[in-house]
């Protein structure tokens, strides 16, 4: 195990990354809105909601070793 | 040039002005807001003859762009006793549009001698023709009996028995392109005011409107194209929405404990996945036949954020079904079966009542005791008992405030009379202050914020978001747009070069949102003359009280921060 990297839950709710569920690991004392860019997702930040550990987030917090993340998409209405 | 048109029922006359200068502007909530204020004695009763029903598109309305064909329907209403708009898809706003009607103001009522009515609008002006056979019947087989005599390519609005019989939540559906009646302006009770007119159903037949000389031509079939490549080209609307429909919502919701779950006691729904945007759509395309997750509600919608929902069979069980009614008529009555859920939600549209405050008051029945949580077979007889005249489904079609009431229960989620929508207040709180602080009553579409990408269940900044929110919508309802096309529209001045292509005029993006924001003043002043002030923005007390356990938060505004939303 090392210690540059913390071990994070992420389930995809993009029509797109269908089936990419998983653990991951991801490098240590990085926010929330930056990890979006490690998963490839960065162009698209606008339209995309993080769910962690059962709030919303905006992306500012950091992540912790552990945390479950759901990347939703953005959609207006309902 | 547009006109409003003018039908006086009691004198079956009618009338046309047409709009000048800025009032071209105006449309589909800032019109009907305006009627409303000008026309309407604020405290006379919302279900008598001094209360006008509105009609009215937007600004371009009756064109093929994408999503802006809207229906706004607007009167005081029996639900709120304030100024209410309820908008709807289908197709009455676009053959409005062609016929060259922006709005249509019904007032006073039909005599007691003239019995049901239809009003028939087209390019030969207005008739009434006698509907009497028609008085009692569902709204399917209203809908089949209006399209036999009219053609099937007339728009229809009507009513079903629920309307008939003045139920404070009836509402009034509208006809989409294949003809379903399903197109709901649901909430607030506008289809007890058109029944208290007498008047059973609006046919629009738009086949021999003229065809329309656009200013510019060119540039407005340009910009057309542009909205349109706008829309193929953002993924979340064009893939989200085409493959799942509004119910992609639950899978926000649920995640963050906010799903209404029996009676707003929990924000999280063990049987989530059973009823959720995945379960939908693949069901949909098991099970095939006439099933399709993806529709347009209305001619010219590239989004088509609608669905059509097949039994085991593939003949269609519901169109659409839609995240509100997965919400309220699903978790919030213990219920997690999609065949279910779109059977209810199919006798309610038949009935012609809102799924969202039917919904809220079952739950608030089985919470009284009177069935248990998921017991859909209590739903399915309160529901379809309405035309029978039953007096528990007549106390349910009266919403979940009245419900409440009569049953004794504390927990009932309305404010200002009108239930709230699946998004609980708690958990979302932006939404929260919406429902608290809209004239509009208990109403997400008056400005909703899931779409931000806050700390939804916090509360900093949130009095800012709802405001920015209820701001926005008044600009997307006073066009007559289809809020889920907002997402896809990066540059709103399109929208304004769209409607100056089309009437030669020079509108500029200001002067919309102006009009967007002295509507919700206006909307406010006739609520104030009606009796409805600043001390009816509350929540209901539970919400401030007890904590939502999946989102562990409370709605914990002041008086003077909901006050300082319109302050
Ligand atoms: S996006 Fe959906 S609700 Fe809006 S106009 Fe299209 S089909 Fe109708």
């Amino acid at each position: 195990m090392d210690d540059k990297t913390i071990g994070i839950h992420v389930t995809w709710k993009l029509p797109w990354r269908a089936g990419q569920d998983g653990e991951m690991r991801v490098p240590k004392g990085r926010r929330v809105a930056e990890i979006l860019t490690l998963l490839g997702e960065g162009e698209r930040t606008e339209d995309i909601l993080v769910v962690r550990n059962q709030h919303m987030c905006d992306g500012t917090e950091e992540l912790l070793p552990g945390d479950r993340l759901i990347i939703l998409p953005v959609i207006s209405g309902g | 040039m547009p006109h409003i048109l003018r039908i006086s029922l009691a004198s079956k006359t009618s009338a046309q002005r047409e709009l000048k200068g800025l009032e071209l502007l105006l449309g589909g909530r800032a019109l009907t807001a305006r009627i409303v204020q000008d026309e309407v004695p604020a405290t006379c009763n919302a279900l008598g003859r001094h209360n006008r029903l509105v009609f009215a598109g937007g600004a371009l309305a009756g064109t093929l762009v994408s999503s802006v064909n809207r229906l706004s329907i607007g009167a005081k209403s029996p639900l709120t006793g304030g100024s209410k708009e309820s908008n709807a898809g289908g197709v009455v706003a676009y053959k409005l549009g062609r016929l060259g009607i922006r709005a249509v103001i019904f007032e006073d009522r039909l005599s007691k001698e003239d019995g049901w009515m239809v009003v028939r609008i087209d390019a030969k002006g207005v008739s009434f023709l006698p509907a009497a056979d028609l008085a009692g019947l569902g709204v399917y087989e209203k809908a089949k009996r209006l399209f036999e005599r009219h053609g099937k390519d007339a728009g229809l609005a009507l009513i079903g028995p629920a309307g008939e019989q003045h139920l404070i939540c009836a509402g009034v559906a509208v006809t989409d392109p294949e003809g379903a009646p399903t197109r709901y302006s649901g909430r607030g009770g506008l289809g007890a005011v058109m029944a208290s007119k007498g008047i059973l159903a609006v046919v629009v037949d738009d086949s021999q409107a003229p065809k329309e000389e656009f200013a510019d031509r060119n540039t407005f079939m340009a910009l057309q194209k542009q909205v349109a490549e706008s829309v193929n080209a953002t993924p979340i609307t064009c893939e989200v929405f085409r493959k799942y429909g509004t119910a992609s919502m639950l899978n926000v919701t649920n995640n963050v404990g906010a799903l209404p779950v029996r009676n707003f006691s929990r924000g999280v729904f063990e049987r989530a996945r059973e009823i959720g945007p995945e379960t939908l759509h693949d069901t949909i395309v098991a099970r095939g036949g006439e099933g399709r997750v993806s529709h347009a509600c209305m001619r010219g919608c590239l989004v088509q954020c609608s669905n059509v929902y097949p039994d085991a069979n593939g003949h269609t069980l519901v169109t659409p079904l839609e995240y509100e009614a997965i919400g309220l008529l699903g978790s919030n009555c213990g219920i997690g079966d999609l065949d279910d859920i779109a059977r209810l939600n199919y006798y309610c549209n038949d009935m012609g009542v809102d799924t969202i405050d039917i919904g809220a008051a079952i739950a608030v029945a089985m919470e009284a005791g009177l069935a248990p949580f998921g017991d859909v077979g209590f739903a399915q007889k309160v529901i379809t008992g309405i035309a029978e005249g039953d007096i528990l489904s007549r106390l349910i079609g009266s919403g979940v405030e009245v419900t409440g009431k009569v049953l004794g229960v504390y927990r009932t989620p309305s404010i200002k009379g009108q239930a709230l929508a699946a998004y609980d207040p708690r958990a979302i709180k932006g939404t929260g202050v919406t429902y608290a602080t809209s004239p509009q009553g208990g109403d997400h579409t008056a400005g909703n914020t899931p779409r931000l990408q806050i700390k939804q269940h916090e509360k900093e900044g949130q009095v800012g978001h709802s405001r920015n929110a209820q701001q926005g919508m008044a600009f997307i309802d006073s066009l007559g747009i289809c809020m889920m096309l907002g997402g896809a529209i990066k540059d709103q001045n399109i929208l304004l070069s769209l409607i100056n292509a089309r009437f030669g005029s020079s509108f500029t993006l200001d002067e919309a949102k102006k009009i967007a924001m002295e509507t919700l003043a206006v909307e406010r002043k006739f609520n104030a003359e009606a009796g409805i002030s600043t001390v009816h923005d509350r929540a209901p007390e539970f919400f401030y009280e007890e904590v939502n356990p999946d989102s562990n938060s409370v709605f914990d505004f002041t008086v003077e921060e909901l006050a300082s939303v319109h302050g």
